[in-house]
């Protein structure tokens, strides 16, 4: 992967050093072994933990080498071409990924053995869409990670799996005969038959020991909320599609929140509008930090996060749900006007709160959804075969830990010494357990503690199964035999619970074994690993309140937040999770999809707030909590409550790869036991000295520049991203393009008329794009994009194909914000190929704007005269110290650029030459959807879709026809084949003069 | 029509002062040539050479890592590169006018500073003509303008301004080096006549291609003398309006306009008498100079920098005035932008260098004043960097899109390069006044009253 | 062994030699020249000479560069490399027309240049002139005819005496091999 300058300095160039001598000399090879684990011993000190990660990366290297690999044992070249593979030719099989109870079926691209993109599995009933989140798309580059483990470790000493397996079964029967006293595992939530079959056997087997799942970052208190209104142990399922009405508490369900790509699929459906005659769904919102969520907020109510619960409270008894009578004295008018648009839809309406409101809130949101009869918009499923996390459990044990009660610990994933809440003291904690033993991917803060490291295999290295919501099983299918050395997580489980180490293929086979039909197992199973899928059901519990809520709600206190009292919430990263992905490259490199930060984060204030500081953008600030404090830039953000702080987790992990390490601030540090996500206010922020600088791709959002520029972006903005209320939009269905008027197009010259065969062009609806940033990720992958690292971003050289434009609208307290995903446009009269002198950028016949790379001698003419700023210029080799192995990520249909070479959005022009040499094979011309961009499948809404616009039934001409449709820049005149259909808002008449 | 050149009329008087000879020019001129360089001289030659090795550094550098080392980003893609250039290829343009379009017009005064007027645009042109080569990402494969047959059967897009500039700018200088050379033939062949060593006589000898003054050569050599001058002139407002249309056929705000061509031409004129003033003024400081370079010539300049300087200032209204009688907001931002955003400083250095600062030449005591002159003419130089950067990077800095709007920061190396150019100019421009007659020789005596077969005195002896 | 190749004489100023001109002219010699360090008005007329035909050349040559120069254009963006740019037309005219210009110039300076060395036979670093010592000051401020054997009017003796007869100073023999 690449890194900004000074890193490959650092490491990079160490690392080809290293890799020659690797190569040739066996000598070397025993040195850099020999000298791992000293590295790994010192690992505390920077400079010497760059050493052993440079080393740790040759030997990596080393593995690299030894490229492509089929899933069989041994490397067999292809002199005789195993008949299931054609080379050059793209391989797809069913797998899934899991994080933590949330399943991703998926659709897995084997070049040669050697997995490059994955996308969602269509065809799997639960999710039925070829979307994914970022996180899913960017796993793929976690398999390819130079810094993986690679070697499983006792104290200073590599072992192997099998010695690890032969010291846990010595201890093993000690175990058996004490029932498991002094025996724990720790393991994340999860989702999969076979692992809680496993977990259901440990229990047996150690009725002493137990094992508790833990996640940082969870939905525990939706649970929680919901087993104390209905009684029992339930997960909702949000059904957005049925849903008219959307009431959202804090909710982010567009964006971190669990099942954002079926939420927002469904979402879309209910909003998706094809001519002015059709209705679309309405969202209130009520939230403390400008979500991704609010791109969609036809009402957004800008509300501290813990003044919400009160918030609620009046909702309840508005409805009915409690009786007490509240003394709301916010906006009385707004929570009118919403509970008579919720009760007029009853049936089709939904209210859900975020994952970080407390349990209580929980409780009166589910009631309340009962109460308005939403029986078909949020249903709710017992947990088949899940195990969710389960906070409590997890103190319990940390204190068990702490009095020397626990002699071993299995941790199965995970990295608590530095995700567990600060109050805890995890670490030392972990430091009176005998023998911690650790299962991880990377060898980070927790491994760094461990007895035992063990490296977690990635999940299309080994087998493994799921079971969503609905009940329906999934299959984890390996895609490649395991790089390096390492276990799986059932593999682990299996070893601890029975003694013997069994490989996942067996462990799973056992478990399906019970589930499918005797009688035509075989078949049966195979049917599941071609489809990736076993049907099976999961019914929607029947619910009744129980109890009595009034108590519940009583827990609910008001709170008086004040410039020396303030609140702090902390959230999941949009790109680096709970830190688990601070490793990989694209994810750091993704913007965050409202503040457009990379590469680190910050404190998120409002401007009043930063006022108040007398700070602004990147000055560092030190923020107390509980007598702890930590320093952190701030970032002023509009739509900010004042006196809440937001804080990202995952950052400042000080033991990762070379990408990951020190990249951002440790919030955990603040995050305690007590308020693992809100602080109930007693949050003191002070300006502190000094700068941090903050990579931000989109500067000047009209808030950290001049008047002048602010004014121009909001004169602009009205043509650029164009959108009108529902009502207008029925009133005058051409408001789209009278917004401009229209210009005779009057030419010098007789222009190339694109009227014949395919002609290619992109409709994107800005009513539909949630910003999630898919299809950036997606994007990437699919066209090795590279990663340039934080030091060119700030530079302003970020490389994306296929950028998110966000702006601002409206005040600045309480903005409407709009997402606009600019990508080439293809213009017919583009401006980039006449000003290139060597013809480097040309137009083909079919109408794409083509980049001749090796063709290209790199004047930046091009990208001067782009009004779209799309194109993306190699100012260094950006390319030069990609690992080996990281190079195994890459798609072999686009070639990687070199240094001094302009790039941009090709349409996916290799998909394109796929499908027409396939339809000529089959001798017939391209059929519509024969083609799909990568983009185009990432977008769980489907606001992207490409297509042939000279074929007048394809989707894309459909689309192009629609009233909304309009060219951006449309005075310029350029003729660009992506056009855009304008964005719609659907507020509530009776709250109009507010919004 | 050969009996009109050098004509002797009044402005022999003014373009020289009295009591010169044939000979005395010959030898006050020569002497340069042929005696060791005073100290300042060696001074200068010390310094211009340190940039010229600093310049090659820093390419070196810009070589093995790729235009990354600059502060280039996103929005800005061209940026101190494409501003040196036009700013060398504009300060050239004073010397094809001075040579070429001052000779069609009989300009006699101009015989004292065309020389090196015209060897100042040579190695002004060659200074330009680094940045376009060095700027471009894959310099190895700089040969692809070329417009030859090559196995790729590849051939470049001659609708690209790029493309016209090399071809303007490669005429250009190809032109101005034969009229520069073909000045320099019978003042070589001086040098060579008053040669003492061998070597010199060699290769002064072989310079002066074996010139005898014979009137049947003087015949052709004038009528191609005029020719040249004839082909160069358009040259003087074609080049600049060429380099124009890079930015001026594009569809950038504050590119877009047609105003550039002639606008980017006054200003190069403009520039160019800045940097012959400066370069004049060190040259009669160095060589003592004054009775050839007279306090005349100096003050015929300074006309023509208040000329030019106005016609600047009249152009940069005039950008505002169209900008809003556009009515296009594009455009009318792109221009409120430069005056008051974040460049604020750098358009009102521009603006005071460029449009106050000549306006001084009203004035007859500054137009003859030298401390005056030389300080007002470093603003000049100082004045038309600042109008190219504005051009340049404030238009992309903020052009259609907002999302994509940055600042453009130059790096060390920026600078570096930058400076680096002028060690090149002046150590090319030093060497020229230490081995080649800066002063056309032939001409001066040309114009000297005893040039006149009629002049009076000569009849007297009858 | 040395032998006479032609005479030298000296004149005090540009009107001596002027007159000088016009008598040797009306002497019948046919390829004399009068060597000054500056092109004297009326010299032309004085010895006779032709109006030169550089520009005729210079003129040629500029047409062919600009045909040059629309050629190439045409068959790179039409023959050879056709391609849809900016959808604009292969052969789009209005674009050339810089090119065109500029080959014009190069083309016609070339002509001027390489015409007008070509015509006075230069480079010639040989010449009978340049045996004598004091022809070196027509660089600087010497004035001097010289005739050449090879005209037809030559004859040592008789010219020798009509140099002197027009003022000529420091007549000189020219021999060399």
């Amino acid at each position: 992967m690449n890194m900004d300058k000074n890193m490959s300095e650092l490491k990079g160039k160490s690392y080809w050093r290293s890799l020659n001598h690797l190569e040739n000399n066996a000598e070397y090879r025993k040195f850099a072994e020999s000298e791992f684990q000293e590295g790994a011993s010192e690992v505390v000190d920077p400079v010497t933990r760059r050493k052993f990660l440079s080393i740790m990366g040759a030997s990596m290297a080393l593995a690299g080498l030894v490229s492509c690999r089929r899933p069989v044992e041994k490397i067999i070249p292809y002199v005789t071409k195993p008949e299931e593979i054609t080379l050059g030719i793209a391989k797809h099989y069913a797998s899934a990924m899991n994080l933590g109870v949330e399943v991703f079926p998926l659709l897995v691209e084997n070049h040669e053995g050697r997995p490059t993109k994955i996308a969602g599995n269509k065809q799997h009933p639960t999710s039925n869409e070829s979307a994914l989140n970022p996180w899913a798309y960017a796993s793929i580059l976690n398999l390819y990670d130079p810094d993986r483990a690679v070697e499983v470790s006792y104290v200073d000493e590599k072992t192997t799996v099998e010695q690890f397996a032969g010291v846990w079964t010595k201890n093993y029967d000690a175990y058996v005969a004490n029932q498991g006293e002094g025996l724990a595992v720790l393991s994340e939530s999860f989702a999969s038959p076979s692992l809680s079959k496993i977990k259901d056997e440990f229990a047996q087997t150690f009725p002493k020991a137990r094992w508790v799942a833990y996640d940082p970052v969870s939905d525990e208190n939706i649970y929680k909320g919901v087993e104390i209104a209905f009684g029992q142990k339930l997960r909702p399922i949000y059904h957005f599609d049925k849903a008219n009405v959307i009431l959202s508490f804090e909710a982010d369900f567009l964006g971190t929140d669990s099942n954002m790509t079926q939420n927002a699929k469904g979402f879309a459906e209910a909003r998706r509008v094809k001519t002015e005659k059709d209705s679309m769904n309405r969202l209130y919102l009520v939230e403390s930090s400008l979500s991704q969520t609010s791109v969609m907020a036809d009402h957004r109510l800008r509300m501290s996060s813990n003044e919400i619960g009160q918030f609620v409270k009046t909702f309840a008894s508005e409805f009915g749900v409690i009786n007490e009578s509240i003394q709301y004295d916010g906006r009385r008018d707004w929570v009118k006007a919403v509970v008579k648009d919720l009760k007029k839809n009853k049936g089709h309406s939904l209210i859900v709160a975020g994952r970080q409101q407390p349990a209580e809130v929980h409780v009166l949101v589910a009631a309340m959804n009962l109460v308005l009869g939403n029986q078909k918009t949020v249903t709710y499923h017992a947990f088949d075969k899940a195990v969710v996390s389960d906070s409590d459990g997890f103190y319990a044990l940390v204190s068990d830990m702490n009095q020397g009660k626990i002699e071993t610990l299995f941790m199965l994933g995970g990295n608590l010494v530095y995700a567990a809440p600060t109050d805890l003291q995890f670490a030392s904690a972990l430091n009176k357990v005998k023998h911690p033993i650790y299962l991880g991917t990377h060898y980070n803060e927790t491994a760094s503690r461990s007895e035992w490291h063990v490296p977690t295999l990635h999940y299309l290295e080994a087998w493994g199964d799921a079971i969503s919501h609905d009940g329906v099983l999934t299959v984890t299918q390996p895609m490649i035999s395991p790089l390096f050395m390492g276990m799986n997580f059932l593999e682990m489980a299996n070893l601890i619970t029975t003694g013997e180490y069994l490989k996942s293929y067996e462990l799973v086979r056992k478990t399906w074994d019970s589930i499918l039909p005797m009688d035509i197992f075989e078949s049966a199973w195979q049917k599941s690993l071609h489809n990736g899928y076993f049907s099976g059901t999961n019914k929607p519990a029947r619910v009744s309140v129980k109890g009595n809520l009034n108590t519940f709600a009583k827990n609910i206190k008001p709170l008086k937040l004040g410039v020396d009292n303030l609140e702090l919430s902390y959230k999941l990263s949009p790109q680096i999770h709970d830190g688990r992905y601070a490793n990989n490259g694209w994810l750091q490199e993704l913007p965050d999809p409202v503040t457009k930060i990379t590469w680190g984060n910050a404190a998120i204030i409002s401007s009043t707030m930063a006022k108040k500081l007398d700070v602004e953008n990147q000055d560092m600030v030190k923020i107390e909590y509980d007598g702890i404090y930590m320093k952190v830039p701030v970032w002023i953000m509009p739509g900010q409550a004042d006196y809440t702080i937001s804080l990202t987790l995952g950052y400042g992990r000080s033991v990762s790869g070379r990408i990951g390490t020190d990249i951002g601030f440790n919030a955990t540090l603040l995050r305690t036991t007590k308020s693992p996500y809100i602080t109930a206010g007693g949050v003191k922020i002070s300006k502190s000295y000094g700068q941090t600088a903050i990579a931000c791709v989109q500067d000047y959002h009209g808030l950290d520049t001049e008047k002048l520029a602010a004014d121009a972006i909001q004169t602009r903005l009205p043509a650029l991203v164009r959108e009108a209320t529902l009502d207008e939009y029925r009133n005058e269905p051409n408001f789209t393009r009278d917004i401009t008027e229209e210009y005779p197009e009057v030419s010098m010259w007789k222009e190339f008329l694109y009227d014949t065969g395919n002609q290619w062009g992109m409709s994107i609806d800005l009513n539909m794009c949630t910003s999630c940033n898919a299809c950036t990720i997606a994007c990437q992958s699919e066209n090795n994009i590279p990663v340039i690292g934080k030091e060119q971003v700030l530079k302003g050289r970020d490389m994306s194909w296929i950028r998110i434009d966000r702006y601002f609208a409206g005040d600045i307290e309480n903005p409407e914000v709009v997402m606009q995903p600019v990508a080439c446009q293809h213009c017919e009269l583009a401006p980039c190929e006449q000003v290139c002198p060597v013809a480097a950028t040309t137009h083909t016949e079919d109408g794409l704007n083509t980049m001749t790379y090796n063709r290209c001698i790199g004047t930046r003419y091009c990208s001067n005269n782009c009004p779209y700023k799309v194109r993306r210029f190699n100012f260094h080799n950006y390319t030069k110290d990609t690992p080996d192995i990281v190079q195994m990520a890459m798609n072999p249909d686009v070639s990687i650029r070199f240094r001094g070479v302009m790039e941009k959005c090709t349409f996916c022009t290799q998909r394109i030459a796929g499908a027409r040499n396939k339809a000529r094979l089959e001798d017939r011309g391209i059929m519509d959807g024969d083609i799909i961009t990568a983009c185009q499948e990432a977008c769980p809404t489907e606001a992207i879709v490409f297509g042939d616009i000279n074929d007048p039934k394809s989707r894309v001409s459909e689309l192009k026809k629609q009233n909304r449709d309009y060219d951006l820049l449309s005075e310029l005149n350029l003729r660009p084949r992506t056009t855009y259909l304008s964005k719609l808002r659907n507020p509530n008449p009776e709250l109009e003069q507010h919004a | 029509m050969n009996n009109k050149l050098f004509k002797p009329n009044r402005s022999a008087e003014e373009s020289l002062a009295p009591g010169y000879t044939f000979s005395t020019v010959t030898e006050d001129i020569s002497r340069i040539v042929e005696s060791k360089p005073p100290q300042k001289w060696w001074l200068l030659f010390g310094v211009a050479f340190s940039f010229l090795l600093v310049l090659l550094g820093s390419v070196g550098w810009l070589f093995f890592e790729g235009t990354g080392i600059w502060g280039l980003n996103n929005p800005v893609g061209w940026g101190w590169a494409i501003v040196n250039f036009v700013f060398w290829v504009g300060i050239g343009h004073a010397g094809t006018l001075i040579s070429a379009v001052l000779f069609l017009f009989r300009q006699q005064w101009r015989t004292a500073i065309n020389r090196f007027a015209e060897a100042m645009t040579i190695f002004a042109v060659i200074s330009a003509l680094l940045f376009p080569t060095i700027h471009v990402g894959r310099v190895w494969l700089l040969y692809w303008f070329f417009p030859v047959p090559n196995q790729m059967a590849m051939w470049p897009n001659f609708r690209s301004p790029l493309m016209w500039d090399f071809f303007a700018v490669g005429t250009y200088f190809t032109v101005s080096l034969l009229f520069w050379y073909v000045g320099l033939i019978p003042d070589l062949a001086t040098i060579r006549d008053r040669a003492k060593t061998s070597f010199r006589k060699i290769t002064y000898g072989i310079l002066a291609l074996g010139w005898r003054g014979g009137n049947r050569q003087w015949k052709h050599y004038e009528q191609a003398y005029l020719m040249l001058a004839g082909l160069a002139t358009p040259l003087v407002l074609s080049v600049h309006s060429v380099v124009a249309t890079d930015f001026a056929t594009s569809i950038i705000p504050g590119w877009h306009t047609t105003i550039f061509p002639p606008y980017f031409v006054a200003g190069a004129i403009f520039s160019g008498f800045g940097m012959v003033m400066t370069l004049t003024l060190i040259a009669r400081n160095i060589y003592h100079l004054e009775n050839i370079i007279t306090i005349g010539h100096l003050e015929k300049m300074s006309k023509v920098i208040l000329v030019t300087g106005s016609m600047v200032g009249y152009s940069y209204i005039m950008e505002f005035f169209i900008a809003w009688y556009s009515g296009n907001q594009f455009e009318v931002f792109a221009f409120i932008n430069r005056a008051f955003g974040p460049y604020a400083w750098a358009y009102w250095i521009m603006f005071f260098s460029n449009v106050i600062t000549p306006q001084i030449f009203w004035v007859k005591k500054f137009r003859t004043s030298i401390p005056v002159l030389f300080v007002a003419s470093i603003f000049v130089n100082i004045g038309m960097w600042f109008e190219r950067f504005v051009i340049t990077v404030i238009s992309l800095s903020r052009d259609f899109l907002p999302s994509s709007w940055d600042y453009f920061t130059p790096t060390i190396w920026d600078i570096l390069v930058f400076l680096g150019s002028f060690g090149l100019f002046f150590t090319l421009f030093l060497l020229f006044l230490r081995f080649l007659p800066m002063v056309a020789m032939a001409e001066i005596k040309g114009i000297l009253p005893e040039a006149n077969p009629h002049h009076e005195k000569y009849h007297e002896t009858h | 062994m040395n032998k006479t190749l032609g005479l030298l004489a000296e004149f005090e100023n540009p009107a001596t030699l002027m007159n000088a001109a016009e008598k040797f002219r009306e002497a019948g010699y046919k390829t004399f020249d009068c060597h000054s360090p500056f092109p004297i008005h009326g010299m032309d007329e004085a010895m006779g000479l032709k109006r030169s035909p550089i520009g005729y050349i210079v003129g040629a040559m500029a047409v062919t560069g600009a045909a040059l120069g629309i050629g190439i254009q045409y068959y790179a963006s039409v023959v050879a490399y056709p391609h849809i740019i900016s959808g604009k037309p292969f052969f789009s005219w209005q674009a050339y027309v810089i090119i065109t210009f500029a080959l014009f110039i190069l083309l016609g300076a070339f002509a001027a240049v390489i015409g007008m060395l070509k015509i006075n036979g230069l480079p010639r670093f040989y010449h009978p002139v340049f045996y004598s010592d004091n022809f070196k000051k027509f660089s600087d401020d010497g004035f001097f005819v010289s005739v050449e054997s090879d005209d037809p009017a030559f004859d040592i003796d008789k010219t020798k005496a009509f140099m002197d007869s027009v003022g000529g100073k420091n007549i000189e023999v020219l021999e060399g091999e």
